[in-house]
């Protein structure tokens, strides 16, 4: 084998790697999905919580949501299982963050509301913190400055909320909840259309 | 003239096929047979004899299950194949840098 | 000519070197060796211990949050100074350690959070901070567990959730007794056997 013959081997074998490793993204909607529903609830318990109408049925609300939320991304999951042909191990780490994530915010719901240990309002802060090591997290795995964006963003929120509890908390979570979910769809976009 | 020795080329990973397959699965955790033929643009017949061949030189292993009743074949990278194909990058960086 | 040929190999050498850190990325090696976990354990403990005295002996909150304020923030700049140290003196840097760095680093500023945005506005009280750093360290946990490979590090996790679980529903002075008796057992020993784990397997390693 000579020079240029290594050469050429290299370039081929760095191109296809790199294309593999752009399969490291997670194309799964689960993300989008809570996000989406999440931020739509949250806007819509923020009406509620203004003009005052149904409030009383905010509990019923986040029950309905959180178990139809819970059925249909069983239910994404497993349509998406089929069609996953790669298996990666930042994959698998999105994934954990995603569940951690998900039970560190019901446990902070919990101790908010069957264990009494703070006001209601204050779960927006707790939510927003853990969101802020999720995405920080991200920036990492998918070396993108908008997730450390995010993450600054969800972290400055939270302390903000700490201090300043109230209705208004819950629109600035709506509308982080949305940049959550979209954002990550765009770079993604932006992602597949550069391979 | 270069002192260069042929015999020190994994012949397992040197070829076209091989090698792509190796590069391919040194990027992922594990992948479907139909990902790899993606990746490498090669037939079918033609990729199960170069995966045959690295599993028989312990560089792969593979598993085969069923997903909603569809057969279906993964493959991983072992720590020999690893530790082999990493061998054939600095081979051919020294070559390179002669 | 000989520019090309110079460009030529010099693109090469770059192209190597993508595929070495793609490899390296793509490598599973263990990159805790517990030091972290046994140090902050440790730590955390001794000042729990020290806060439980302050009360104990009727010292003021403001002593005690004191207490707090300068000794986290200063275990942190030590911790600091070492990892630097030992940066150095490693010869490659994995992506599952910057993940390890990057998920520590973000647990340590939600517990930074909790611990003082969450006291000092007084949205909770302080015996509330236990259960709640409870909860992000389970979650801390998982995810240490997934990035490291190790199941029984993620399978913590749901030691740290029930022990928030029972801190919520039993609050008290005594919380902090029962969270520093959770972080020798769930912080402090799975470090002593990561450290273990690491030293048998650098042992085993080629020279």
């Amino acid at each position: 084998m000579d020079t240029r013959q290594a050469e050429l081997e290299i370039s081929v074998i760095k191109k296809i790697m790199e294309d593999s490793r752009s399969a490291v993204y997670d194309k799964s909607s689960q993300g989008l999905f809570w996000f989406t529903l999440t931020a739509a609830t949250v806007l819509i318990n923020y009406l509620m919580a203004v003009t005052g109408i149904g409030l009383n049925f905010s509990g019923l609300l986040w029950a309905g949501v959180s178990i139809f939320g819970t059925l249909y991304s069983i239910r994404l999951a497993k349509k998406e299982s089929s069609k996953i042909k790669v298996k990666t191990f930042a994959g698998k780490i999105l994934t954990a963050i995603g569940i951690a994530t998900g039970i560190a915010n019901i446990m902070f719901a919990f101790s908010s509301l069957v264990a009494n240990a703070f006001d209601p309002f204050v779960i927006v802060s707790m939510n927003s913190m853990i969101l802020g090591m999720a995405f920080y997290i991200l920036s990492v795995i998918q070396q993108l400055k908008s997730f450390k964006i995010l993450a600054d963003l969800w972290w400055a929120g939270s302390v903000f909320f700490f201090f300043m509890p109230g209705i208004h908390s819950l629109l600035f979570m709506a509308i982080m909840l949305a940049a959550s979910a979209w954002i990550p769809w765009a770079e993604e976009r932006k992602l597949t259309k550069v391979n | 003239m270069t002192d260069f020795n042929y015999h020190e080329i994994d012949d397992v990973i040197h070829s076209r096929i091989r090698t792509a397959i190796m590069a391919v699965l040194i990027s992922v955790d594990e992948a479907e047979f139909t990902f790899i033929r993606e990746k490498i643009n090669a037939t079918d017949g033609n990729l199960s004899v170069h995966l045959k061949k690295l599993e028989e030189h312990n560089y792969i292993s593979v598993k085969k299950e069923f997903i909603e009743r569809k057969p279906v074949t993964r493959y991983k990278i072992t720590e020999i194949g690893r530790k082999a194909f990493e061998d054939y990058i600095k081979k051919l960086e020294s070559i390179i840098k002669r | 000519m000989n520019e090309l040929n110079t460009n030529i190999t010099t693109k090469a050498e770059k192209e190597i070197s993508v595929i070495k850190q793609i490899m390296e990325d793509s490598r599973k090696a263990v990159v805790e060796n517990g030091w972290h976990y046994i140090y902050w354990g440790s730590i955390v403990t001794a000042a729990i211990i020290v806060n439980y005295l302050m009360v104990i002996y009727s010292i003021s909150m403001y002593a005690q949050g004191m207490l707090w304020f300068f000794s986290m923030p200063a275990a942190a700049i030590v911790e600091g100074i070492i990892e630097r140290k030992r940066e150095k003196r490693e010869k490659v840097k994995t992506f599952a350690g910057k993940l390890i760095n990057s998920l520590w680093t973000g647990a340590g500023v939600c517990m930074f959070i909790l611990g003082f945005a969450g006291t000092v506005s007084g949205a909770y009280s302080a015996n509330m901070i236990f259960p709640l750093i409870s909860i992000v360290l389970g979650s801390a946990y998982l995810i240490s567990g997934v990035i490291q490979q190790v199941k029984w590090l993620s399978a913590i996790s749901v030691f740290w959730w029930g022990g928030a679980v029972v801190l919520l529903l039993m609050p008290g002075m005594h919380s902090m007794l029962i969270f520093a008796g959770m972080l020798v057992c769930f912080q402090i020993l799975p470090g002593v056997f990561l450290y273990v784990k690491s030293k048998r397997e650098l042992a085993t390693q080629p020279a």
